[in-house]
C-alpha cells in the first residue's frame, strides 16, 4: 500500500542511501566533511550501524578534502584500472556490463527510472542502487514512494547479494582510509535494511 | 495514516537499529522547501546541533542520477 506522508525512519532511509550515492559518485568537498563532522552522534552505542556513523563522523573531522579526493581517485577513478569497481555485475558474474545489468535495466523500466542523459556510470554502479532505493522509498518528482514489497525485490534482486564482496574489498584496500570508514556504514546499513526487509516478509505469513 | 500491524515491527527495528541520532542528522537535512516534493510530508523540526539543510539538500541533489 503506497503511503501519502513517509515517517521519520523512512525519510532517514532514503537520506541515507542518498548520502552513501553522493560519496559513491564523488568525493566528499571541505563543506560535506564540515557537516558530516558536526552530525549528532549517539555516544555508547554499540549497534553497528551507529558505531560506523560515529566513526565516519569522526573520520571526517580528520580528513582533508584534497585527501578524500586523492584517495577517491586511486580507489575508483584511476586511468589504468580502478582498484575498485563496484558494479554489480562485476562482483556476480566476473565482467562488467552483463546480465545482471540487463536483468536491472528491466526492472528499472518497469518502475519508470532511466538514466539520467549524461549520467557517466552503468545503472549498476552501487551509487546508482543507492539512488534508485531512495526514489522507491520517498519518490522523485511525479515518482511515488513505492511499497516496501516493492522496495524489498529491489533491494534482493539488485544489491543483496554482492554488495558484502564489494564493500569488503573496497575496505581491503591500503589507500582506502576514509573510504574504509564509508564501506563500514554501507556495510551495516545494507545488513539492516536487509533484516528489515525479512521482518516484513516474515510478519506477512 | 495509522500503521499497518506487519509495519510495526519494521518500523521500531530500524529505529533501535539506526538509533535517533542517526536519524535525526539525516531527516535534518531535508529543506522545508524541498526541490524534490516529498508529497505530504511535513516541514521537518530543527534537530539540535544540525543546520544548513538546503545545502546538504544540495549536495545530495549532485548525486540526483535517475
Amino acid at each position: 500500500m503506497e503511503r501519502a506522508s513517509t515517517d521519520a525512519e523512512e525519510q532517514g532511509r532514503a537520506d541515507l542511501y542518498a548520502l552513501l550515492a553522493r560519496l559513491l559518485f564523488a568525493p566528499p568537498d571541505a563543506y560535506l566533511l564540515q557537516q558530516l563532522a558536526a552530525a549528532p552522534v549517539r555516544m555508547g552505542s554499540s549497534q553497528p550501524l551507529e558505531v560506523a556513523w560515529a566513526a565516519l563522523t569522526r573520520g571526517c573531522a580528520t580528513t582533508h578534502a584534497a585527501d578524500a579526493t586523492a584517495e577517491f581517485d586511486a580507489l575508483f577513478v584511476s586511468i589504468d584500472a580502478p582498484r575498485i569497481n563496484p558494479f554489480a555485475s562485476l562482483y556476480l558474474t566476473g565482467f562488467l556490463n552483463e546480465k545482471p545489468l540487463v536483468a536491472l535495466r528491466d526492472d528499472l523500466a518497469r518502475l519508470g527510472l532511466a538514466r539520467r542523459h549524461g549520467a557517466g556510470e552503468m545503472e549498476d554502479h552501487m551509487g546508482a542502487l543507492c539512488e534508485a532505493m531512495r526514489v522507491l522509498i520517498v519518490g522523485s518528482g511525479i515518482r511515488q514512494p513505492q511499497s516496501v514489497e516493492v522496495q524489498r525485490a529491489f533491494f534482493e534482486a539488485h544489491l543483496a547479494s554482492w554488495y558484502a564482496s564489494c564493500l569488503n574489498e573496497l575496505r581491503s584496500v591500503p589507500e582506502a582510509r576514509f573510504y574504509r570508514l564509508v564501506a563500514d556504514l554501507a556495510e551495516a546499513f545494507f545488513d539492516v535494511e536487509a533484516l528489515a526487509f525479512e521482518l516484513e516478509a516474515s510478519s506477512w505469513n | 495514516m495509522e500503521l499497518t500491524p506487519p509495519d510495526r515491527p519494521r518500523r521500531a527495528f530500524l529505529r533501535a537499529a539506526a538509533g535517533a541520532s542517526l536519524l535525526g542528522a539525516l531527516a535534518g537535512a531535508r529543506a522545508p522547501a524541498a526541490a524534490t516534493p516529498a508529497a505530504g510530508a511535513a516541514a521537518p523540526t530543527a534537530k539540535a546541533g544540525y543546520h544548513e539543510t538546503e545545502h546538504i539538500r544540495t549536495y545530495y541533489r549532485s548525486a540526483r542520477y535517475w
